[in-house]
């Protein structure tokens, strides 16, 4: 793709989302509130000054309050700790240097506060005397306090000021501080620190924006206002630190916008070379998104996640009308074929500005999906009740993630027919909404055949289902190695599914990252998975891919591969045997 | 400009509480005042709460004190009484 020039730095790291796109660096930091960037422009600094002066008086104003609360709770004696944070609120030499960065360097308040007080820390961390040592953490708790307050005056969009189309440089963003990120301004992510099936990622290939991570030390590399050329699919990101970008600019432009809509589009059907017809449908959960999903040639939204709703406003409490009008747009715009919607799949401390609960567990072994919806029965009847309501408009499904046994669905089930029975005729579709359930905890497998004779279908989430059998956290650097989608455990129990349901005969759809990748998803056409689930921007690829292989052959290859013991062999054995060249 | 070697006597030396209460007194006067470690060079705002606990000034360190300001005889009084007196400590 284009020419080298010699002023380049190319740095490779991990492609996580496909795709090509040029564009100035927008670094921005991250901190438990929030998302802030690290440059102003000069036309900003008297607004930021202002912001910053206001900032200060709030968190001044905020430490008076809890010191008379403190006062109240503990008496007078402790109170001179939080005078102590209030006098570095008032300190003359700490707020004058950043307000001179502000000024003179053009550092945003944030990143300004941030640098003046890791200096000052760093400062402290040297002194010999435990005690002054320990002064660190008051001066943390007063640097948070400002920053927070900080972003507190800028909550609408924390970087809101995009207002062109910029590539996001930092190190990593939480669940809850993707909803803050105009994604229309967003032409490619570089973030330091995200795995392949992190939130950040999975969210930036349905939305078909090119993401590249694990650069190492790349907040020194790359600065804000950079020319970049990030490439997607090789994993690699330039870097023309004066600019001249212009001949390569004319070379990208036409893959530069590898938006979802300037795809050739494919819909003509999947079969392979033996005639087998494979489905595949699209996952997404932007509604204005979906007609460029059907175009690409997706047979319909085989996951539609819905978490997006709750996280955009912070709160379970969403009202039936509010959802009602997303899931008709989302059934109107289908054009007929299938869509599936997944109900809320959160844990509480996501929600809550990804901060959980009872560390990191609470998000993955804790109370999420319908785990959270079963306890919270009102906030579950208000989803059911507005996905009911839209099926008239279209061919909606209704499928329940983190099932771990029968009970559980059953009780689940009840709620909906409920539901559905509390609804006028003309309220709802003239057949029952279909409800499936989201093969994704090992339990759920193993009483297979129990769930299939209450659900009406299955979807098969890999990416959990595969942490949840090796007891591997695949956002976890220490263990994520352990995420193998080719353990013979999880290869047994995917084969499980396959075989269980053939016999019971319910459809499955298979909608993991497992899915999109091209030699997994040969493994699971030859295990007899006939209904694939991908990103939207996976599907013209994938479709190629198995239109050129037979079906029996990848029915002989799976069974040798599931013959071999050892993982490395057949790790070995899966890259030779369903290799883009080996069909 | 009035120069003063005082001495850390309350037992837990420029803690918090004895910091505040010298920046507080300090903010009080139009006068520059600094301090500093007899041995050392580096120079510390004492109307600056981060750096006067950054002194880590524990029981019995001298500090060289200087002053400079309009205000300085009556700035160099009352931080010499708040200093003598431990800081209203006691101990």
């Amino acid at each position: 793709m284009g020419r080298k020039r010699p002023d380049w730095k190319e740095f490779k790291g991990q492609g996580l989302s496909a795709g090509m796109a040029t564009g100035h660096a927008f670094r921005m930091e991250t901190i438990s509130s929030g998302i802030f960037r690290i440059r102003i422009d000069e036309s900003e600094v008297e607004s930021e000054i202002e912001r910053f002066r206001k900032a200060v008086s709030d968190s001044h104003k905020s430490c008076l309050k809890d010191k008379a609360r403190l006062e109240k709770a503990v008496g007078r004696e402790l109170s001179y700790i939080i005078d102590a944070h209030l006098m570095m609120l008032e300190d003359p030499n700490f707020l004058g240097e950043i307000e001179k960065r502000i000024i003179d360097k053009l550092t945003s308040p944030e990143q300004a506060v941030r640098e003046v007080a890791d200096e000052l820390l760093q400062a402290y961390a040297e002194l010999e005397d435990d005690y002054f040592k320990d002064r660190v953490s008051d001066f943390e708790d007063v640097v948070e306090r400002l920053i927070s307050g900080l972003l507190q005056l800028n909550i609408e969009h924390p970087v809101k000021d995009i207002d062109k189309d910029i590539i996001l440089v930092g190190q990593s963003l939480k669940l809850s501080q993707l909803a803050s990120v105009p994604f229309d301004h967003i032409r490619a992510l570089v973030l330091e620190k995200v795995g392949n099936t992190s939130h950040v990622a999975i969210i930036a290939r349905s939305y078909g924006v090119p993401l590249v991570a694990g650069i190492e030390n790349m907040r020194n590399l790359i600065h804000s206002g950079d020319y970049l050329y990030v490439d997607g699919d090789a994993g690699i990101v330039r870097i023309s630190p004066n600019h001249e970008f212009t001949d390569i600019d004319a070379d990208v432009s036409s893959v530069s916008k590898v938006g979802l809509d300037s795809i050739a589009s494919d819909r003509e059907s999947c079969v392979t070379l033996d005639g087998r017809e494979i489905k595949i449908l699209g996952n997404t959960e932007i509604v204005s998104e979906v007609g460029a999903v059907l175009g690409l040639g997706a047979e319909g939204v085989g996951l539609f996640r819905t978490e997006y709703l709750y996280l955009k406003k912070g709160s379970l409490d969403i009202s039936e009308e509010e959802q009602f009008q997303v899931y008709r747009d989302f059934a109107e715009s289908l054009e007929g074929k299938v869509g599936i919607i997944r109900t809320l799949d959160l844990s509480f401390g996501e929600l809550k500005g990804g901060e959980f609960l009872a560390g990191d567990e609470g998000a993955v072994l804790g109370l999420r999906g319908i785990r959270l919806s079963l306890s919270r029965p009102e906030m579950f009847r208000t989803q059911v009740r507005a996905i009911l309501r839209a099926s008239k408009f279209g061919d909606l499904r209704v499928v329940l993630p983190m099932i771990s046994g029968l009970e559980e669905f059953l009780e689940a089930k009840k709620i909906i027919t409920d539901v559905a029975a509390s609804l006028a005729p003309g309220e709802t579709g003239s057949s029952p909404v279909k409800l499936g359930v989201l093969l994704e905890v090992p339990s759920a497998v193993m009483v297979l055949q129990s769930l299939a004779r209450e659900a009406d279908f299955f979807s098969l989430g890999t990416n959990d289902l595969i942490q949840y059998t090796l007891a591997a956290g695949r956002l976890n650097d220490e263990v994520s190695y352990l995420y193998n989608p080719l353990h013979p455990a999880v290869l047994s129990l995917l084969r499980k599914v396959a075989d269980t349901l053939r016999e019971s005969g319910k459809e499955v759809v298979v909608c993991g990252e497992m899915a999109s990748d091209e030699t997994y998803s040969k493994i699971l056409v030859g295990m007899g998975f006939q209904c694939l689930s991908v990103a939207p921007l996976a599907i013209p690829r994938l479709k190629e891919s198995l239109r050129l292989t037979r079906f029996e052959d990848l029915q002989v290859k799976v069974k040798e591969m599931m013959s071999i013991e050892n993982p490395p062999e057949i790790r070995e054995y899966a890259s030779r045997a369903f290799s883009a060249k080996e069909n | 400009m009035i120069k003063k070697v005082m001495r850390i006597e309350n037992e837990l030396g420029l803690h918090a509480r004895a910091a505040a209460k010298l920046v507080k007194l300090s903010s009080e006067f139009e006068s520059d005042i600094r301090l500093s470690k007899s041995n050392s060079s580096q120079r510390i705002d004492g109307k600056s709460i981060l750096g006067v606990l950054l002194l880590a000034a524990s029981h019995g360190t001298e500090l060289d004190i200087v002053f400079e300001g309009t205000d300085e005889a009556e700035a160099a009084a009352a931080v010499e009484k708040l200093i003598a007196g431990r800081f209203g400590e006691g101990k």
